[in-house]
């Protein structure tokens, strides 16, 4: 099949592009100014995380001790932490002593058994000092990022209900009170495996 | 920018913060992004949001929708702008796919009929069809097609579109832009382009095109089942408008060409397959 161009005078979307889209959720949360991120990851496809950020921008590795010292008081409004995996606490209480009350942390969560238990990274954040968690399944994934779901139960029910149901002409009639059904009782929510969060430390 | 968003929305008083609600934020792949305000799971408003491009012109499109449409249409609530920060409000309601059968053809029937009444202002007909040919050929005069599109819009397809009556088309009348209430009321969303194009039988043949699949081939060998009830609903709606089904037959490589040139703000793969379209089209012969 003959491949089409665009034409000249097609607007380009600055959401088209996953990478922009993930960049953006980490730019929903309010965060003071001067708006000095720290990047705290190991991939090297987090390194974009901060491409429109919007202040200035520190990338260390999570594998880097020297990353997680407060060194002389707290030094960033922001700290991004696209890939939280296994016993989240002691990292959360570490990026908490970087932080400039009112600043935020943001980020990720890949690890499959702890995005099925959003009330345990809540509690962590809490148990960490944060205030005002906020929990989010992500839709389709995190890598092309297309919705945020609140994690709360009842939301999350109805959120993937109407989904169900929005998406009903695409299935057979078994298939689609299946699909209805796993949303109901909850199924859905249960089987998300991604989960993006933020939370505040305290002013 | 959500905090911003949503103290925007409560100063205007279209949405309630204090009471307890939850938010889903949807991403898109243009240059917005929009919030689904519920309480108790229940939908409750809807709320889109740019930093990159005025939503003005699209909230006087949405008005002016749930003017033209009372019970089609999500009422609009409002639109607000802070520096940069655009915002825009409609009611949400609760809906399920929509499924082509004798309820939902009938209230687009209607619809049908109700678009040879519909009025918008002049500026937001930015493209009357006596016009086309310019506007058409500009944009298309880059494109791999060009030659195809060059001689369709020399031909009598064209002409035929330039005497008929500039009449404000929905512009992105696809399935995904239906919904249908419990009670099986159909829903229509999505009315930025509301007015965009007004050629008659557009808004039928984006949801022709859309029954099939989005594919051209498809589109015209349903085309040759006369007793399909698609087919029969859509002679119905070419009656309802007044538009004389050979014209509308006879005018689709027009409407393909006026909604890929209306789809040029969407992302690559969206052009992409409307191109798919095209090309299809250009190895057709039309009357």
């Amino acid at each position: 099949v003959q491949r089409l161009r665009a034409g000249a005078m097609d607007i380009e979307y600055p959401y088209a592009d996953a990478a922009a889209r993930r960049q953006l959720l980490y730019r929903l949360p309010s965060v003071p100014v001067p708006r000095r991120l720290l990047v705290l990851a190991e991939a090297a496809a987090d390194d974009a995380l901060g491409d429109s950020w919007g202040g200035p921008i520190t990338h260390r590795a999570l594998s880097d001790p020297g990353g997680l010292a407060p060194g002389g008081g707290a030094l960033f409004e922001a700290v991004a932490l696209p890939r939280l995996a296994g016993n989240a606490a002691p990292l959360l209480a570490a990026v908490h002593g970087l932080l400039v009350p009112g600043g935020v942390v943001i980020g990720g969560v890949t690890d499959r058994s702890a995005a099925r238990k959003p009330q345990r990274l809540r509690a962590s954040l809490i148990a960490a000092g944060f205030q005002q968690p906020e929990c989010w399944y992500v839709q389709p994934g995190m890598e092309s990022p297309m919705a945020l779901v609140p994690c709360d139960a009842l939301a999350a029910k109805a959120h993937f209900v109407r989904a169900a149901r929005a998406a009903r002409s695409l299935y057979s009639p078994p298939a689609y009170v299946l699909r209805l059904l796993a949303a109901r009782l909850g199924i859905v929510a249960w089987r998300q495996t991604e989960l993006f969060f933020w939370a505040r430390k305290p002013c | 920018v959500l905090d911003e968003v949503l103290q925007l929305v409560a100063a205007r008083g279209w949405f309630d913060t204090t009471r307890a609600y939850e938010k889903s934020i949807h991403l898109t792949q243009g240059a917005c992004l929009w919030l689904l305000l519920t309480r108790g799971g229940v939908s409750d408003t809807y709320v889109k949001c740019s930093t990159h491009l005025s939503l003005e012109t699209e909230a006087r499109r949405c008005a002016e929708a749930s003017r033209c449409y009372a019970t089609l249409v999500p009422r609009f609530v409002g639109h607000a702008q802070d520096g940069s920060l655009h915002v825009l409000a409609c009611r949400a309601v609760e809906y399920g796919a929509f499924l082509a059968g004798a309820r939902a053809f009938e209230d687009l029937r209607r619809y049908f009929a109700a678009t040879t009444a519909a009025q918008l202002p002049a500026d937001l007909k930015p493209v009357p069809n006596a016009d086309l040919r310019q506007s058409l050929g500009g944009y298309f005069a880059a494109h791999p097609l060009a030659s195809w599109i060059e001689r369709t819009l020399d031909g009598p397809a064209l002409r035929r579109a330039e005497a008929l009556p500039d009449l404000p088309q929905h512009g992105d009348l696809v399935v995904n832009n239906f919904g249908q209430t419990a009670s099986g009321a159909l829903v229509i969303f999505d009315w930025e382009d509301f007015g965009a194009s007004c050629l008659p039988g557009l808004d039928l043949f984006t949801l022709e095109l859309s029954l099939a699949g989005g594919d051209a081939a498809r589109l015209l060998a349903a085309r040759m089942r006369a007793d399909d009830p698609t087919q029969r609903f859509q002679r119905a709606a070419c009656s309802a408008m007044r538009l004389d089904w050979a014209d509308y037959a006879a005018l689709t490589p027009i409407y393909a060409l006026v909604f890929r040139h209306l789809k040029r703000n969407y992302g690559p793969g969206v052009r992409e397959r409307f191109d798919r379209v095209l090309l299809e089209l250009s190895r057709r012969a039309f009357p």
